[in-house]
This record gives structure tokens, sequence and C-alpha cells, in this order.
């Protein structure tokens, strides 16, 4: 089964600015991949390329199989993208929008209301877009990336401005659709959601990819083996799990009962991506 | 590049309906509209003249037909049948009339069997256009009727006075030619604001980055493109319908209106993409607007030679030329075939500049 995006080397620049500088990397079927990076590391143009927005200047995309410049025009029907800001016709109902698409992808009109039904907007369907909320929107902006049943999403910082309760539903609706086999393409700056959701994350940083694996691989290589243990006396003690001085201690403590509660102090996806890029997102 | 129609008329169907939905757009399309009607109310219908007529006799005469039809579009002539030849006489008396006839009962056959009917004209002391134009009428009438041809036949020949262009606001109308440089401003509006704007603000509120997940950029232009066209059309129509004016020679008029249309609507797809916002098309278009109504306003006018060919540059000048010679069934203004090349020349420059833009977006 060919990978659902592949990417070969791929560059774009804009005059002499490198945007993105040769990155390769490949993401399976039904993987929820992450790219993260700073504000200008190139995620935004990755996902331009690979949707077809943009022409490489030099490299290779492939999605689905298909070739993302080259095939662009069979590669359309089989991607969808939710992007950075709302961008919904905001003088047209939610369901209005939908339907829109819907003749757009030469899908039937039901599939609209049964998308609005899923992302939980079926009472504010006939309601201009610019009355909905902000999490309204950008769950009516899932719902549009759906009406073509995609297999592969792009997502671009799909929570971002969002209160905390509509990021965790829409962090719960990518969920599901990963679980129910759709590829994902994410990115962000919230680190514990792509921890949360990603099967595998690349760090981006100035149009290069400077690390790539699965979350926990990533914090076991980058972070630090520690633990820390709250004693009975309520002091909070910090042991290094590879020094063996210190395993013997916390041995010791748990031999004597004095060790109250002790938790795992692996690094963080976040102090990964300091470490490699010098400075948090 | 593939161009899907159902895509383009799905773009065209949905910005049909979100336009009409955006306050600057509608006004963009009823200021004109508002122009017309206004200039519709304050110039008067031009007409030769009036005549007021009453007459008495048989109403079914075909003499009284034959009046109606002379009159034409030249003289609005109101005919007034009375019972007695003694009410036709008050009325010129009183001069709620301008001349009255008086026909015998049976004046028809009487004419055509030789009798020699007397018919009698009352009219004012001093006499009247109205009454030359019965008196006129009636013999013609008359002559057809008793079978006799005419003893002979006048050519009528029209001899340019003054400079070839001077006379078409007088020959035209006022009322006309002004509605129907509303009309040219029409057009305007709608390609160089409406249009614009539906395309900047595609692109300002990133839909457009939505739109080209499935469409590509040739499909989105040619739906914008396409509402220019609608709403061109629409607007033309409902102008003419409400302003009362009917093109005597149709198929020049809609040709000088869709060449028009359609060199506007390059230019403002091409002027879309040098701005970022709707407000900022809204603001500048109002400037651009002047150049390229002004010269429809001004096409009929007597102007300094220097100016008149600068101006013929423009297409709307041209655009209005054509539609002119349209409105009035025969060439007012001269050299069309100069008009058709410089509205064929904008449309051509307006979609080639559009193609490059495209083709460097594209790639």
């Amino acid at each position: 089964m060919p990978a659902a995006v592949e990417v070969i080397d791929l560059q774009k620049r804009y005059g002499a600015v490198r945007a993105v500088d040769g990155i390769t990397f490949s993401v399976a079927e039904g993987e929820v991949f992450g790219l993260l990076g700073h504000n200008g590391a190139g995620k935004t143009t990755t996902i331009r390329m690979l949707t077809g927005r943009a022409r490489p200047t030099a490299g290779r995309a492939f999605v689905a199989g298909l070739d993302a410049v080259t095939d662009r025009d069979r590669v359309k029907p089989l991607i969808n993208a939710i992007f950075e800001d709302p961008n919904l016709y905001d003088r047209f109902a939610g369901i209005e929008n939908l339907r829109f698409f819907a003749t757009l992808y030469g899908v039937r009109a039901s599939r609209a209301d049964e998308l609005l039904e899923l992302v939980g907007l079926r009472d504010a369907a006939k309601r201009k877009t610019k009355s909905y909320s902000s999490g309204m929107k950008q769950r009516l902006m899932i719902a549009r990336s759906l009406i073509n049943s995609p297999r592969v999403l792009f997502m671009d910082e799909p929570t971002r401005g969002l209160d905390p309760t509509s990021a965790r539903e829409v962090r719960a609706l990518i969920a599901t659709l990963a679980r129910e086999g759709t590829t994902i393409f994410l990115t962000t700056h919230y680190m514990e959601e792509a921890d949360e959701l990603c099967t595998r994350v690349a760090f981006l940083s100035q149009g290069r990819i400077v690390a790539l694996d699965t979350p926990r691989e990533l914090k076991l290589r980058y972070g630090q083996r520690t633990a820390a243990a709250l004693l009975r006396d309520r002091t909070e003690r910090v042991v290094r799990l590879d020094d063996p001085q210190d395993a013997a201690t916390l041995a010791e403590w748990m031999r004597a009962d004095q060790v109250l509660t002790i938790h795992s102090q692996e690094g963080t996806l976040e102090d990964v991506f300091v470490a490699l890029a010098g400075r948090p997102l | 590049m593939r161009l899907r129609l159902p895509i383009v008329v799905a773009i065209f169907r949905k910005d049909v309906v979100d336009a009409i939905r955006d306050s600057r757009v509608l006004v963009s399309l009823l200021t004109p509209l508002v122009l017309a009607i206004l200039y519709n109310s304050i110039f008067p219908e031009e007409r030769l003249f009036e005549a007021k007529v009453a007459f008495t006799g048989p109403e079914t005469s075909a003499l009284v037909r034959t009046l109606d039809e002379r009159a034409g579009q030249s003289v609005t002539l109101k005919l007034r049948h009375v019972d007695s030849e003694a009410e036709a006489r008050r009325l010129v008396a009183s001069e709620d009339v301008d001349a009255a006839f008086v026909l015998p009962p049976d004046v028809d056959d009487a004419v055509r069997q030789g009798r020699r009917p007397t018919i009698t004209l009352i009219q004012p002391t001093n006499g009247s256009s109205a009454a030359n134009f019965v008196s006129a009428g009636l013999e013609a009438g008359l002559r057809a009727l008793s079978g006799q041809p005419p003893i002979a036949t006048v050519a009528v020949e029209r001899v340019q006075a003054g400079s070839p262009e001077s006379g078409v606001l007088g020959e035209l109308g006022a009322r006309r030619y002004f509605v129907l440089a509303t009309v040219v401003m029409m057009l305007g509006m709608i390609a160089v604001l409406a249009v614009p704007i539906v395309l900047t603000e595609e692109a300002e509120k990133k839909t457009l980055d939505a739109l080209l997940l499935v469409a590509n950029y040739r499909e989105v232009i040619l739906g914008k493109a396409l509402v220019g066209v609608a709403y061109s059309a629409a607007s033309v129509t409902l102008m003419l319908g409400l302003t009362r004016l009917r093109p005597v020679d149709i198929p020049t008029f809609i040709t000088g209106t869709g060449l028009l249309a359609v060199a506007l609507i390059g230019l403002g797809l091409l002027l879309g993409g040098l701005f970022k916002t709707a407000g900022q098309v809204y603001t500048w278009s109002s400037l651009v607007l002047l150049p390229i109504i002004g010269p429809a306003f001004v096409a009929g006018l007597p102007l300094p030679d220097a100016l008149d060919v600068a101006l013929r540059a423009f297409p709307t000048s041209q655009g209005m030329r054509i539609m002119t010679n349209g409105l009035a069934g025969k060439p007012l203004f001269t050299d069309a075939w100069i008009s058709y090349a410089v509205l064929l020349v904008w449309v051509a420059i307006a979609y080639g500049l559009l193609a490059w833009r495209l083709a460097r977006r594209e790639s």
C-alpha cells in the first residue's frame, strides 16, 4: 500500500528565502502525523504544496500515491484541509456553506446535513456563520473538510484561538476521524495536542526537519530519566533513574515505607523542541 | 488545466447570491438605477410636437386610421371623438384642442364612389401646426381611399449640418442620451466595483484557499466573470424597462452592450487582483470609475478635437457610441467599425493580461 503522503527533498524558495529547505518524510495510511514548528518554520508552506496550492521549487511530493504537482486535479478529490483562520462564507448559513462545497465536490446535498449532525451544529444550521462562535466556526470547518470523505485531511492549527472546551471538542473530533481511518496531517503550536493526537511528529525549524519520531521516542531520547518522590516528611526528592546511587536510595525509601507518591519526570515534547530548536514554541 | 463547467456554475450561483447580500455591491447596483430613474423624470419625453385633435363623424373611418399611422413616433397625436360639429368648434375656440375636423357620415364610401364629400377642417384663426398635420394627413388619406396614386414622389434627403456628431444629443434627446449614459455607468460600476469586491473578498477572507482545494484559478475567475455578465444583463434589462427605452436596432445595441460589459469585467478582474481587501476596492475603484464612466457621458457632446480623440480610446466612449446607434436605429455616430475595433482591443488586452497573471499564479 502506498504511503498516504510521501515527501522527497521538498523545497520552496521565495527569492532568497528558503521557506522549506529539502524535507523528506512519509505518512502511512491512517496515521496522525504532526508537523511542529515556530511561526515561519515552513509548516503552512508545506501544506500548501501538498494540497496543490503552491508549486515546489524542487523535490517531489506524493499524496495518495499521486504526484501533488503533476496530478493536482486527481489529488484534489482525495484530500481536504482545515485552515489556520476561519474561512467561511459569513453571509451564508452553516448549511449553505456546506451545500456549496457539496456541489463543488459533486456529492449529495444530504451529506451536508449528516456532517452538521456529526459536529453538533444541526440546531445552528440556518444561522449565518458570522453569528457563530469561534468553536462553532471551527467545527463547521471540520464538517466542510469531511464533505468529500477525504483520504488525507490536512489540518493547519485546528485549535488555535479556541477556548479550552471548544479545543477539547475539536481534538475529540480529530481522534474520532483518526479511529475511522482518515489519514491526518496536523500542524500545531500546542505540544500537548500533538502528544495526545499524533502517532508521529516532525519538528520543523527554519524549513528543515530536525527530528521525526513518535512522541514517546522523542521524549525518551531527548528528555531526562528522572522521578519525583514525595516522602512522608512532605519533602519532594528528585532521583535520576539511570544513576545506580539514586536507584539504591529510592529502593531504600521504598523499603522503609517513606514514599507517599512517585511520578516519573520524562521530558515533554516542549522540552524536546526547546532542546532541538533552541527556543520554545 | 481542465475547466469543469459544474464547478464554474456552482461558483457563479454562489456569488450571485452572496454579492446581492453585500451592501457595497447592492449600492453599486442601485445607484445608477436611481440615477436613471431620476434622469427619466427630469428630462421630458422628446417629441416633435403634440397635436390634440377633435373630430366628429365615423370613428372607424380609414381617414382617422391614416392620421394615426402618420403620427408615428414623431408626433403625439391625441384624437378625441365628439358628437357634433358645434362641440368640435367649441373645443377649438376654447383651445382645448389644436384643431378639429368634421367627417360626413358615409365619408369612406363617398370618396370611393367619387361623390366628392366635404370635409371641414376647423382651426384657430392664427393657424396651428396640428391643423397643417391634419390637413396633410387627410389629403394623403383621401388619395389612398380614392385609389389615386401619388402625383409625385418626394425624396427626403438629410444633410448633416455642423460637425458630424454635434447633433447626437439633440437628435437622440436629452432623456434618452443621459439614461443611456447611466446604463454605461451601471456597467462600469458592476465591472469595476462589484466584480472586484466579489473577487477580492474571496482572497481577503481566505475562502479562496478552501475553494482552490477543489477548483482551479481559471474556474474561479470564470465564475466571477459570469456573475458580472449576469448582473450586467439583468441590470440593463431592468433599467431599459423602468425608463421605457426601446432600442430600435436591438442586435447592435446588444452587441455594443455585451462587448463593453465583457471588456469592463476583464478590467475589473484585473483590478481585483491589485487589492488586498474589499474595503480598498471600494475606496479606490471610485477613483477608477471617473475616467471609466466620464467618456460615456460626453461622447455625444461637442468637444475640442484633441480631447475628443483622446476620449475615443476609452472603452466606455466607444461602447456608448455603438449603444447610441443601436438605440436610435441609425448611425448617429459614424465609423462604427472603429468603435468595435477599440472594444475588441480592450477585451484582448484585459483578458490577455488576466491569462498571463493566472499562468504566473498557477506556476
